[in-house]
């Protein structure tokens, strides 16, 4: 499938803030299932981008913004042709064993931390689980068991969004029973955890035609599990299913907190206000004139105070300004 | 002032038996005798004015009393002479290649690992392992450019290595001043010693910091960076810089631009090449470690990604300093350098190792128990000194979490004579050299010997109670 994915973030604040450095994991992977095309990074007020490949091979770009301003917008743009694994959940013949032995790769994977708390209330769903997959033989398949975690999650839980915020632990989904693709994916993340599976979270896009599958017009998250004999398995607990060929993937991590699409750091008293937005759509074939990587500069509102003089000049003015 | 002296059957570092000095304290013991006991005391006010005057204290936290204090000085100095110095130096330095090609190697290849010369969830569970510094390639391949390694010595004399600090060690400047004050004090007693000269450290120091330098500037810009007054060892810091001849900055100094430092400076914004930081790893840079630090520099660690700034000590060398992983350091030398270690360690059981932990348990009276991510002697039970209470609170925490502890048999290490009210006694000590690994490897001649000032106590950390001494290495006799 060739997509092309825009995605757009704006961040305004209150009052005039600087020194904004940001990291952004926006571009799509390349993978043997999915490939970029091209990126092109939109930033603006002006800013020199540089990126790099963090430790879990997830692209990076890093800019920064000292001069003061009030406004910064991102536009990523990535174009993309992704192709779909034929996977059957209930053809793996992999057995699960809760003790099995792993690859020390995929330590970082088995192990609980950040959003993905170790609680009573997931180890009970976890065992409803197991009892179910158990009820109908001994020998319990990987696929079987996240089949049915999957089917699980989709009939207790609620996709509703405004419950959780970005940094919501898995206990404020398990409380409320509602939350959206984030905490799905960390719930699912919590179960394999205590099924001793490997399983690490994914952030990217998901592209649907129609009928709306959740999380589209938006970044999305889902989950890979290790099946030995297939490698990382793409499921979407948000939806119920395989991840397929319409779902892009950008960045993958121990939970959501390794691959925010967007984190920051700035000076000043402002407060920040985000907004969100993705578009997605099926190319019939590749744009000409594609460049793999560029960087352009957007149309913002102006940055204030990049010299000296301007920042005497404020000093200045609010001295004048008559308290009477 | 000897008359009662006790060697409390342990190594005494002056004595060989009662009454009787090695060799290498024949003439310090002399004039120490000489002197009376009112002269002896003036010295001892002059050596506290002194360190007074010049502000030479550290912080103990957690305690009401106060903050800023002199570090106790002690009048008798610690003699080391050639030969054994240079079994330690060379120890040292061999210690210190093994350490830095394991932080070379965990970071990249990880060969250690899938030889399973250490197991790879010792690592992987380090609170110390940067996965951040995964792939990242530093200068020179050098990770732990400034070590401070605490040695004690066994019951016969050998010294063994207690813990190497390789992350922020501390305490080097008060070496350079404790010689300072003995050598105002009591300058006859340097009249008998060929003592090697400790001054050259700050020089040495800022050569291996300009080593560093990114290929860009024959004369490179060189900062200290302090998490600021609070800090215990901001003295040292400052000490530090102005020895160097270089700028002291905290991280509000700094600013990241377009993958690089800068310093901000009355002049304008000034280009930054090397930081000597002593700040924690969380703290360095807000964007990728601690995102509520306010000491550290925004976007820094990508600068130090891109090559555009060098960080002394680099990054995640705390992996390599984690108490569960020093157990394994002899195995690192004979795996990377193929050698015997010559200093060797003191028996330490992991917790995390089942066998280990159930001895612990079952030996809490007679060990000593550390927190693998502690330092300055706090989260330590003494069993031997311990009451029931504390064991069972012991006990419970290592059971809680295994990993996050050690223990050690209570070594009865070395005592050096101190001045006790009007007399001598024997006080236990430690020696912390410094080394720097460059292109070559420095061990300063000297280091801080520590006095457990308390009788019997065998802790030596400043921030428990301890003092110094100075540290003579004696010049080879040709």
């Amino acid at each position: 499938m060739l997509l092309s994915i825009k995605h757009q973030t704006e961040l305004n604040y209150s009052d005039y803030i600087k020194e904004s450095v940001i990291e952004l994991r926006m571009a799509p992977r390349q993978e043997t299932l999915q490939h970029r095309l091209s990126f092109e990074l939109g930033i603006g007020p002006a800013s020199k981008v540089r990126s790099y490949f963090d430790w879990l091979g997830n692209s990076v770009h890093v800019f920064s913004i000292n001069a003061m301003h009030k406004q910064i917008q991102i536009i990523s743009t990535s174009i993309v042709e992704t192709s779909s694994q034929t996977l059957n959940l209930d053809a793996m013949p992999d057995l699960w064993h809760k003790d099995a032995e792993h690859d020390w790769a995929h330590y970082d994977f088995l192990q609980f931390g950040g959003p993905v708390v170790d609680t009573t209330i997931l180890r009970e769903l976890a065992g409803s689980i197991l009892r179910s997959v158990a009820s109908k033989g001994p020998n319990i398949r990987i696929g079987e068991l996240a089949k049915v975690m999957l089917a699980k999650i989709s009939e207790f839980f609620v996709y509703e969004q405004g419950i959780t915020t970005s940094a919501s632990p898995i206990t404020e989904i398990l409380a409320h029973r509602r939350g959206v693709c984030q905490d799905f994916a960390h719930l699912m993340l919590g179960l394999s955890r205590v099924f001793n599976i490997p399983a690490r979270y994914v952030s990217g896009y998901i592209h649907s035609d129609t009928p709306e599958l959740r999380g589209s017009a938006q970044t999305h998250a889902w989950v890979e599990i290790w099946v030995p004999s297939a490698g990382w398995v793409a499921l979407d607990p948000t939806n119920n299913c395989i991840a397929g060929e319409n779902f892009v993937k950008v960045a993958v991590g121990r939970n959501f907190t390794d691959v925010p699409p967007n984190k920051g750091v700035y000076k000043g008293m402002g407060a920040e206000k985000i907004e969100v937005s993705v578009k997605s759509e099926r190319l019939q074939h590749v744009p000409a004139e594609l460049a793999a990587e560029k960087t352009v500069v957007l149309n913002c509102m102006p940055v204030f105070g990049g010299n000296i003089e301007d920042q005497i000049q404020l000093i200045r003015q609010q001295q004048e300004q008559q308290q009477q | 002032m000897f008359q009662n002296y006790e060697l409390n059957n342990i190594f005494d570092e002056m004595f060989r038996e009662t009454g009787v000095p090695r060799q290498h304290y024949e003439p310090v013991y002399g004039q120490l005798t000489s002197l009376n006991d009112g002269a002896f005391q003036r010295r001892r006010q002059m050596a506290d004015i002194s360190f007074r005057n010049q502000g030479i204290t550290f912080t103990v936290y957690k305690d009401d009393s106060g903050v800023e204090r002199i570090f106790p000085f002690d009048l008798v100095p610690r003699i080391v002479p050639a030969a054994e110095w240079r079994t330690i130096e060379r120890g040292l330095e061999q210690r210190i290649t093994a350490l830095n090609m394991f932080c070379k190697d965990v970071y990249h290849d990880q060969h250690i690992l899938r030889e399973k010369v250490i197991p790879a969830e010792m690592i992987y569970s380090a609170k110390m392992f940067r996965r951040e510094m995964l792939h990242v390639n530093v200068p020179n391949d050098i990770y732990i450019h400034v070590c401070g390694t605490d040695l004690i010595r066994d019951k016969d004399g050998s010294y063994l290595v207690l813990e190497d600090n390789g992350r922020t060690p501390s305490g080097v400047s008060y070496v350079i001043e404790n010689r300072a004050v003995m050598k105002r004090v009591l300058p006859s007693l340097f009249e008998s010693y060929p003592v090697r000269s400790v001054e050259e450290y700050p020089f040495n120091l800022l050569q291996c910091l300009k080593e560093l330098a990114p290929a860009r500037s024959e004369d490179p810009t060189i900062v200290v960076l302090t998490p600021g007054i609070y800090n215990s060892a901001y003295y040292e810091h400052s000490f530090l810089a102005r020895q160097m001849g270089v700028e002291l900055v905290e991280g509000k100094d700094l600013i990241y631009d377009d993958g690089k430092v800068y310093m901000r400076t009355t002049g304008g914004r000034r280009l930054v090449d090397v930081i000597y930081r002593r700040i924690d790893d969380d703290f360095l840079d807000p964007l990728c470690f601690r995102p509520d630090s306010i000491l550290g520099v925004p976007g820094l660690m990508n600068a130090y990604r891109c090559g555009n700034v060098a960080l002394a000590n680099a990054a995640g060398t705390g992996v390599a300093d984690d108490k569960a992983v020093y157990p394994y350091v002899p195995a690192m030398i004979k795996f990377y350098l193929k050698q015997e270690p010559i200093l060797n360690n003191v028996p330490t059981y992991v917790c995390a190792n089942d066998e280990h932990r159930k001895y612990v348990l079952e030996h809490l009276h007679e060990l000593v128990v550390k927190a693998t991510n502690e330092s300055g002697g706090y989260g330590m039970l003494m069993g031997h000194q311990s009451t029931a209470e504390e064991r069972a609170e012991f006990a419970k925490l290592i059971k809680a979490d295994p990993r996050n502890y050690i223990a050690q048999p209570v070594v009865q290490f070395s005592q050096c004579p101190s001045l006790v009210d009007d007399h001598f006694e024997g006080r236990r000590v430690d020696l912390r050299p410094y080394i720097l690994y460059g292109k070559k490897c420095v061990v300063t001649p000297g280091g801080l010997t520590r006095v457990a000032l308390k009788e019997g106590s065998l802790v030596v950390n400043s921030s428990q109670g301890g003092g110094s001494k100075d540290t003579w290495v004696l010049e080879e006799v040709r």
